[in-house]
């Protein structure tokens, strides 16, 4: 009997030892130049005017009734909340009709296809073509693949009305970047790359994880070790303050493959490339406090030279970096998003107050920190029936999210907001 | 690989049901000898990583050393149970200046590991199947550049099995070849070591 319980133990011991690996996501080749060569792009006003909330006419079983079509940049993405999925198209206008190729994903898991959409002149692509009207009954019609169908599934989408908007204004803002390695988007969290896309995932602020290495260079990195959830590379054990820039630099890559980024080369890419609106710094390392600020100023006098709108909020996680804060020269040079109590909030002069969505609605604060002038963000929102909650009873400004495609389509098809 | 464990420790656990199964029907006649034993086992090792392990190159394979002891406390069963431990290198690299443009200096990369596990291992005739469980202490050293020599040392869980057979040389020492696994599989490291193994059963009572 012991020698049994013994081989048992064993054997558990032995299957928590391994670890088994995601399936890598195999995302569809997609041929653009072909469409983008023969289209003409749209319009900052056509864009306007195709941005809306559109019923599913085909396709709901997979994608549900209701999506949001928002273009960003060259790119026009679709969100749906059913199969949490976003699509990324390019492609432009053929006279009077028009013409898109992309993919789509569902970000929860590994289901990907291609995805080919059109115009048709009499159904809305005229009035696109000559800019008249609001968009209100135009339809993309065509056709998406998907893994285990032999052929392209028929997909039809019909605008409705204009995507819902608060009057406030609100964030949607992926965690770590736009999204976590787990969920495979073939860009590495806290990655430039995944920051230049987190808007096509419907993201319009990134929140973004600092610590300093061991020469004091502030970097974007969300967990205080070298683990290979993290990186590529068998060297560099332990913590990431064990390390010079120029080891890390030299010996490891992100899991994808990307260069560690230094906050101060993501921030400049990040007002270069990108639609971005709000960068949240969650501050992890109070030696490099004084740095982050000097880095802030440094960015924020690129982005104005550059004409770039742009907030920067320094992050207070902890009373470690709020205590460095309040002790920096250059404190009061960044506007600061604090995730403490109300006196620290107030103490600190923060921008942003930014509870926990476990901590409740608490409206009667929020009201009050609204009346001081100040948002309030609620992290972190995955769950559609809190998000839900929380956007129709709550007062928020934003919320951070591991998911913006979800928040996204949430946000923008809702009917009730305040 | 889960499935190779688990037929692993099936067929690990079969000779202990069987021999259970057999002690309730059969009344043997018992002559107790249970022993306290030491193995020690070394050899030359052959190192897989899943992933390159630096981005300068495309290198997955080493070639290394490898030594294993186990203390095993040994009753009158076909199971023994005590402490494996021992060194092992996985990885040793050098670079030159030339090929680190960002670092402008020569240096060597080493990856080490002493392995903390509590081992089980069945035997049969001269044939000894072990397993052990528990990880690694993995340490990095490099050796070069600011740092001039700097270790960095971490837990790591994983497991390893060994196979050998043993030729008994007088009454209490043995010696034979074994097969030594070691597997780390969140780090995607596999490491096979063909050996020398001699035991001595040092305390029989």
């Amino acid at each position: 009997m012991k020698n049994i319980t013994l081989v048992l133990a064993a054997l558990v011991l032995c299957l928590n030892g391994c670890v088994s690996e995601l399936t890598p996501v195999v995302y569809p080749t997609v041929d653009y130049e072909t469409v983008i060569s023969t289209t003409t792009p749209l319009t900052l006003e056509q864009r306007a005017q195709m941005n809306g909330i559109y019923i599913m006419q085909e396709g709901r079983s997979t994608f549900g009734d209701t999506v949001a079509v928002r273009w960003d940049g060259e790119a026009m993405s679709i969100y749906t909340v059913k199969s949490v999925s976003f699509f990324y198209v390019r492609g432009g206008m053929r006279t009077d009709s028009a013409r898109f190729v992309g993919y789509w994903r569902a970000v929860q898991g590994p289901e990907t296809g291609e995805v080919s959409l059109g115009i048709l002149a009499s159904e809305g692509g005229k009035e696109l073509a000559e800019g008249k009207g609001n968009g209100v009954g135009l339809t993309l019609r065509g056709t998406i693949t998907s893994p285990g169908s032999s052929r392209p599934n028929t997909l039809v989408l019909k605008k409705i009305k204009a995507l819902a908007n608060r009057t406030r204004g609100f964030e949607i803002i992926g965690h770590r970047g736009g999204g976590r390695n787990s969920d495979r988007l073939g860009k590495s969290e806290n990655s430039i790359e995944l920051m230049l896309f987190a808007s096509q995932l419907g993201a319009t602020a990134c929140e973004i994880d600092v610590y300093g290495t061991s020469d004091g260079v502030p970097v974007v990195f969300h967990d205080p070790t070298f683990t290979p959830r993290t990186v590529q590379g068998a060297y560099l054990l332990g913590d990431i303050s064990n390390y010079s820039l120029r080891q890390i630099r030299g010996f490891v890559r992100l899991v994808n493959g990307e260069q560690l980024p230094t906050l101060e080369e993501a921030l400049m890419e990040v007002v270069d490339k990108s639609t971005i609106r709000t960068i949240w710094l969650d501050n992890k390392d109070s030696r490099v406090v004084d740095e982050i600020l000097a880095i802030h100023q440094r960015v924020m006098d690129h982005a104005a030279s550059k004409k770039r709108t742009i907030r920067i909020l320094f992050g207070i996680p902890t009373t470690e970096i709020y205590d460095a804060y309040m002790k920096s020269p250059l404190k009061g040079t960044a506007p600061v998003l604090c995730e403490l109590d109300q006196a620290s909030v107030r103490a600190s002069n923060a921008a942003v107050w930014a509870p926990r969505f476990t901590d409740g609605l608490q409206s009667d604060v929020v009201a009050q920190m609204h009346k001081e002038g100040r948002d309030v963000y609620c992290w972190t929102m995955d769950d559609p029936g809190f998000i839900l909650r929380f956007l129709t009873e709550g007062d928020f400004d934003g919320f951070c999210t591991n998911y913006p495609t979800l928040l996204a389509a949430l946000f923008y098809t809702r009917k009730d907001l305040k | 690989m889960k499935c190779m464990l688990l037929v692993l420790a099936f067929c690990a656990s079969v000779p202990c049901v069987l021999k259970a199964a057999d002690s309730t029907v059969v009344a043997p006649p018992v002559v107790q000898k249970t022993a306290i034993e030491i193995s020690v086992a070394g050899g030359p090792q052959r190192t897989f990583f899943r992933e390159p392990t630096t981005p300068l190159t495309d290198e997955r394979q080493f070639s290394g050393m490898s030594v294993m002891g186990k203390l095993m406390w040994h009753p009158d069963h076909i199971l023994s149970v005590g402490l494996l431990s021992g060194y092992t290198t996985f990885s040793t690299e050098s670079f030159t200046k030339d090929d680190i443009p960002v670092l402008n200096e020569p240096f060597t990369l080493t990856l080490e590991a002493v392995p903390l596990q509590l081992a089980l291992s069945m035997q049969s005739g001269g044939f000894e199947v072990g397993v052990g469980l528990g990880g690694y202490l993995l340490s990095s050293t490099i050796t070069g550049g600011d740092a001039v020599r700097q270790a960095n040392t971490i837990f790591e869980i994983g497991i390893s099995t060994q196979v050998s057979y043993l030729f008994f040389i007088g009454e209490t020492f043995s010696v034979g070849p074994e097969v030594n696994i070691h597997l780390l599989s969140n780090r995607g490291i596999v490491a096979i070591s063909p050996c020398l193994r001699a035991k001595w059963e040092f305390v029989r009572y």
